[in-house]
This record gives structure tokens, sequence and C-alpha cells, in this order.
């Protein structure tokens, strides 16, 4: 009952029967299962790939009367993303820098009414821990890290209006449009700001965040 | 449909024209083949300039990683007990704590780079023979070639095999022996045989140089006398005290110990008691990545500015006031500094500046900061000494005390070391047994500190590292203050990196 993180241990090259192992140190039963502490010992396996589904765009356009409304979209569907800023940005080292609120969701001692045979002691989806001493072992690249990686993205959408020529008369032009369009209106994924459509092999490294753009334009034709 | 044939056919017969064979078929600029390169000695010659350069060149593309120096930095200097740079974010480095981290570039660094270096040996090794030249010639460059893979075959066990007490008498795991061009999957061999291979190859190099009887022009190229001293760094890592005694005195014959102008000169040329160093000029410098430019007290880089090396304080206590050894750290005598990191106080720093001007104008200084290693030029530029005469007087000592011999024999290495030397006048080993022991430790401690040795040493003797903060009476930062048993961190001891597991099936 410490907090740390657990991994599925390699059973087959780190044998638990042998006592004289290196792994049996970081070797914890929980209810008749075994498990790691630490990633050296842990299974590798196959956790899926990056490669979505289904992934496209779409566009649409609307006209009344004088206004068009149009917009640009662009989505996927399955796939993973190993979130590495997220990594990032859990994971304590021993100098002052950004860290997630997630933290604040972290193990923070023995809840009440636990004990060593609790059927809950383990927390699925848990944060481990927050100690510095212990970051590599709760924050080693595993699967806790991956994410599904399905997006759908705004990435534009506009709105024009043509002046009618009546009015255009008036005024002596041949033509005037005033539009209004703003680029990655909004990016929808399972994690907040990450973007999954940073890399196509399915890691997303302190990504800089597509940038939001408003314009406005007036076209006049004389 | 034929518009779209026709553009079909079009690009294909684009693409077809410019598959000409030999167009492609040329030989890049940057590599030459190895039978160019085997086709004389003089050729040959250059391969092994190539090895000596490799101690000295960046790696992985990461900045702190140069060759031999990060050996001594990361893996001799910082995780050690005697060495304090205020850096808690590498508490995890320091504080030895990645060891079993397979997937750690820390782990698989000294993996790739001694690696790299056998690898190349072994290709000039086994090809040198063919090469046109004198006999004289081609003995001398496969000895070369031999002692370098024996120098990297006694780093690798002394960082990925257990000590050598732990080892039960060699048979736990050594390395793997690559001895040939092969590249396929080989296993591990044990501590006993690394060690065994290390002195087989030193033991055929010291022949042919005896044989070849030709001299090297250069402190950065290998001669008999490097062979012999790493015969005895070997020899005293796997408690062969005999060898390493024989050896020790062998490898410092003709290289006299430096004088106390050389000593305070910064480690950074070659002079008479070097036995062997790697190159470095203005001209041929890794800029921020060299060594010289993480301690050199006289560099810009921001590593030595803002963190500067400093020896702990209580080894410091240690050295006597009449040693010139003393003179090369900042005594903080009574001046205040800020004793939970050692930044300097405004007196204590104009200090630092009046007694070593070198110091960069923008520097910090510490308490207990070294200036006994500065850099020829900026940012880093120095000659990184591997071997000298004193490390084999200390050698000789040690091997002597564990071979039993009488004190009054290895109290005369230590007053040639540390009195007739000059480092200091005042000196006299009088003391026997267990304290004869510490002594020893206390002054190989002091001779070589920030030279790459500490960790090794400790892990070596089986010590613990007792690192302590200022008010238990040292002057470390108190994440680093911590005290690590020889059973610990997987008994000091590299695991075999992932990217090895990953690809060589002979380790399941």
């Amino acid at each position: 009952m410490t907090g740390s993180a657990l991994y599925v241990p390699d059973n087959e090259k780190y044998d638990p029967s042998n006592t004289s192992g290196d792994w049996q140190k970081y070797l914890v039963n929980i209810n008749g299962t075994n498990y790691t502490t630490y990633h050296t010992y842990a299974k590798r396996d196959w956790a899926g790939t990056a490669i979505p589904n289904v992934y496209g765009s779409f566009s649409t356009g609307l006209t009344w009367k004088n206004l068009t409304l149009s917009g640009v979209f662009t989505y996927a569907q399955g796939g993973k993303t190993y979130d590495d800023s997220y990594l990032g940005l859990m994971s304590m080292s021993g100098s002052v820098g950004n860290l997630h609120s997630d933290l604040l969701k972290a193990w923070n001692g023995v809840p009440e009414g636990m004990t060593e045979t609790s059927p809950n002691r383990i927390k699925a989806g848990g944060v481990p821990v927050v100690d510095f001493s212990k970051s590599i072992y709760s924050n080693a690249m595993s699967s806790r890290f991956l994410q599904d990686g399905s997006y759908f993205v705004i990435k534009n959408v506009g709105l024009s209006y043509t002046m009618p020529q009546a009015l255009l008369r008036k005024i002596d032009f041949n033509s005037v449009r005033f539009n209004l369009s703003v680029e990655n209106l909004a990016t929808f994924t399972k994690l907040q700001g990450m973007n999954p459509q940073q890399q196509f092999n399915g890691r997303s490294v302190s990504a800089f965040v597509t940038p939001r753009v408003m314009s406005f334009g007036v076209n006049i034709g004389l | 449909m034929n518009k779209i044939l026709s553009i079909g056919l079009l690009s294909f017969s684009l693409l077809a024209a410019s598959c000409g064979k030999d167009y492609l078929d040329t030989k890049p600029t940057g590599e030459v083949s190895a039978g160019t390169v085997f086709e004389t000695t003089a050729n040959a010659k250059l391969a092994i300039n190539g090895l000596a350069k490799m101690m000295t060149q960046q790696y992985l593309s990461s900045q702190g990683f140069n060759g031999e120096g990060t050996i001594k930095m990361y893996y001799g200097n910082y995780p050690g007990n005697n060495f304090y740079v205020n850096l808690s974010g590498w508490a995890v480095i320091i504080n030895g704590t990645y060891n079993e981290n397979i997937t750690s570039i820390y782990c698989y660094y000294p993996w790739y780079y001694y690696y790299k270096i056998i690898g190349n040996a072994n290709t000039i090794i086994t090809k040198i023979d063919a090469a046109a030249g004198t006999e004289a010639e081609r003995q001398f460059i496969k000895a070369q070639a031999l002692t370098y893979r024996a120098y990297a075959y006694t780093m690798l066990a002394q960082l990925y095999g257990n000590r050598w007490a732990d080892s039960n008498n060699g048979t736990t795991n050594g390395v793997i022996l690559r001895l040939d061009e092969s590249t396929g999957d080989a296993p591990l061999a044990t501590l006993a045989q690394t060690y065994a291979q290390v002195y087989t190859d030193l033991d055929q190099a010291i022949d042919l140089y005896t044989k070849s009887a030709k001299t090297r022009t250069a402190n950065y190229e290998m001669n008999i006398n490097v062979a012999y001293a790493i015969y005895a760094r070997a020899a005293i890592t796997r408690q062969d005290y005999p060898t390493a005694e024989a050896m020790a005195v062998k490898a410092r014959t003709g290289y006299p110990l430096m004088t106390n102008t050389e000593y305070r000169a910064g480690f950074a040329t070659p002079n008479q008691e070097w036995i062997w160093s790697s190159y470095g000029a203005t001209d041929e410098t890794l800029y921020f990545y060299s060594y010289f430019a993480y301690i050199a007290y006289n560099s810009s880089g921001s590593a030595v500015r803002t963190t500067p090396k400093c020896i702990s304080r209580e080894l410091f206590n240690k050295i006597p006031a009449t040693d010139i050894r003393k003179g090369l750290f900042l005594d903080p005598l009574n001046y205040t500094y800020t004793t939970s990191t050692g930044v300097a106080g405004t007196e204590l720093k104009a200090r630092a500046f009046s007694l070593f001007p070198a110091l960069q104008s923008n520097a910090t200084p510490f308490a207990y900061m070294q200036f006994k290693i500065k850099a020829n030029d900026i940012p880093g530029v120095g000659n990184l000494n591997h071997f000298r005469s004193s490390e084999m007087y200390l050698i000789e000592a040690e091997a002597k005390y564990f071979q039993t011999k009488p004190a009054t024999e290895i109290q005369a290495v230590m007053n040639a070391l540390n009195r007739t030397s000059g480092r200091d006048a005042s000196y006299n080993c009088t003391t026997t047994g267990t304290a004869l022991l510490n002594e020893i430790k206390t002054y190989r401690n002091i001779e070589l500190w920030g030279e790459g040795f500490d960790w090794f040493d400790m892990k070596r003797w089986g010590d613990p590292i007792d690192r302590k903060a200022y008010a238990a009476g040292g002057n470390f930062l108190s994440s680093l203050a911590v005290k690590i048993e020889p059973s610990a961190n997987n008994k000091w001891t590299w695991k075999v990196p992932q990217k090895e597991t990953d690809y060589n099936t002979a380790l399941e």
C-alpha cells in the first residue's frame, strides 16, 4: 500500500519463483496476482496501433440570400496516441517545472478502510504517488500514457456576405464582400491539450497548440 | 481513359529513366572502405587516430555525451562520494538510481560508446596483418588497437559487471566479448572471462610493442606504458593484487611525478607524469559539449558559471594545510556562504576572483569549488588525461596493502607520492593496518578528485557512499545528501541496456 505504479510482470523472462532474481525486489503480490513496480521487469506487449480506422475531412457550404456559411472539418476515428507532453507534465523532477493538474488526484496515503486484502487494492487509472525519487518507476513509458487518438477538428468556419447589386449601384462599386473566418475553431480529443494530428507515428511531443486565427476581410471591386 | 494511360506511361518512363545504375554507384567522400584503409600501414595509422578521436566526440545527438569525458563526469564524478555540484535535478544520476533503468540513455550510453571503440578496434586487429608496410609498423598498430579494446572492456566491466567482491570469483555476468567483426547474437561472458580477455589483449599488446620497438610521437597515442597502466587498473579492480602492483610500477617507469608548478597548471596539457590522454586544441574542440566546458573553472559554459564543481567539505578538511592540493579549492575560511547550496557570499566571492582572476566575470563562485582543472581556451579546450603516474603509485600502495606487505614498504610509496613529489613537504606516512588503508583511500580521493575515479573507487572498495548536508558536517544539497549502501541500486551495477537485449537473442 504505497501508491506505486504497477506493471504486468514478464514472468517468462523474470521467473517469479526464482528467489535470487534482481526482479524480486520489485515484485508485489496483490490478492493472488503478481505485479512489478519497475518497468524494467514488466511485460512488453502489443498495445495498439497509431493508424486510425478512418480519417479524413469534409467541407460544407450553405448559402441563404447574400450570406454564405462554409466549414472544413477533419476527423480521425480509432488509432492510439502516445502523449509525451502529458507524461512530461505528470513527471516530477528535482527542479522547478510545469506540472499537470491531474497530479492533484495522485495517491495521497492509504484510503480509509483499505487493508492488505481489500478487493479494491488497485485503482485502475489512478495517479501514482508524487515522489521525485520514485518518478522513474511511476512515469515510465507504458500504456498508461496511451490515449485514444480519435479527434474531430473544426478547421475552418467562414461566413461571408455579398452586397446586393441594388446597394452597390448607390455607392458606385462593382462588388463588395465581407467575410469573417476562424481557423482551428475547436479541437475535440480524449485529453485536453493533446494534439493527435502532430505526427503520424502516434507520438505527440511538446506540441505547440494549433493557433486559432480569426480574420475579417472586406473585398471591394472598383 | 487514354489520357490517364498516357500520363501513367509518361510518369513510368520518367521514373525508369532516373534509375541509371552507375549514377547511384558513387562512393561517399565521408567514408572510406575498409579495403582502402588497410591497404597500407600508413593508412591504418589513420584508423588508430580515429580511435583516439572517438574518445572526444559527441554522441547520441545529446549535449552531455562527449566520449570519455562523459564517463568521467556522469559515471565517475557525479555519483561519487566527494564530488559536489548544485544540481538537484540530477539526483537520479548523482544518487545512482538509474542502474536498472534499461531504457534510459544513461544506461546505454557507455555500452554504445565503448562498443563503438571495440568494433573499430576489432576491424583493425582483424585486417592489419595484410596491410603493406614494415612488420614493426603492423605490430605497433595492432598493439595499439588491442590496447584500446582492453581499455574499453576494462571500463565496461566496471560499469556493467558486479564489483569483484560480489562476483563469487568472477562467475557473475560480465559483458559481451566481441573480438571479431561479427555483429550477430552473442552471449554475455562471465566477469572472470571478461577480465581474462583484457589480460590476453594486453599480454599480446605488450609483446607486440616490445617486438615492434617503435615509439609514439604524442601523448594521445598508445604505447607499452599505457598497456601496463590499463593492466594495473584492470587488475586492482579484479582484486588481482600481485599483477596490479607489478604493472603499476612498470607503467609509471619513465613518467616521473609532475612538479608543483605543473600541478597548478590546470590539468589540460600533457606533462612528464601523463601516461595517456586525449588530444584537445582550439581548432578541434567540442565547444560547450567538451569535458572541460563542464568542469574547468575558467570555462564560459553555463554548467561551470552557474554550477561550478566542488569538493566535499569532509574531504577538503582532510587535506593538510601544508599540502599544495588544498590551494586548488576555495576555502571558505570564516567568510559567509549559503550553507544549503554552497553559493559564496559577497566577500568570499571577491576572494575567489582575487585568487583566481581567470574566473569568468559572470561566474557564481561556490564554497569548496575547484581550481584544479582549467581549460586552455574557452569554452572548454584541453587535453584530457586518462592515466598518470600518481594513480599508479596509489594502485601500488593499495595492492601492497592487500598482499599484506610490510607497512614500511607501503609508507615509502605514499611518501614518494606525497612528500618527495613536493606536494606536501611535511607529509610523513606512519600509519599501519586499517588506518593505513584509510590513508591510501583518502589520498586517492584527494589526488584523483575530479578525474572520474570517485564512484569507480567506492564501488571497487565496497564502501558506502555517505554524503552529508551542512548540518552533519558536509556541503551537499539535502536531495543529494544520501547514504548509498554497496548492496543498493543493483549493487551499483548497470544492467544490459534494452537496445542490446532487443536485438541480441543470445541474451534471453
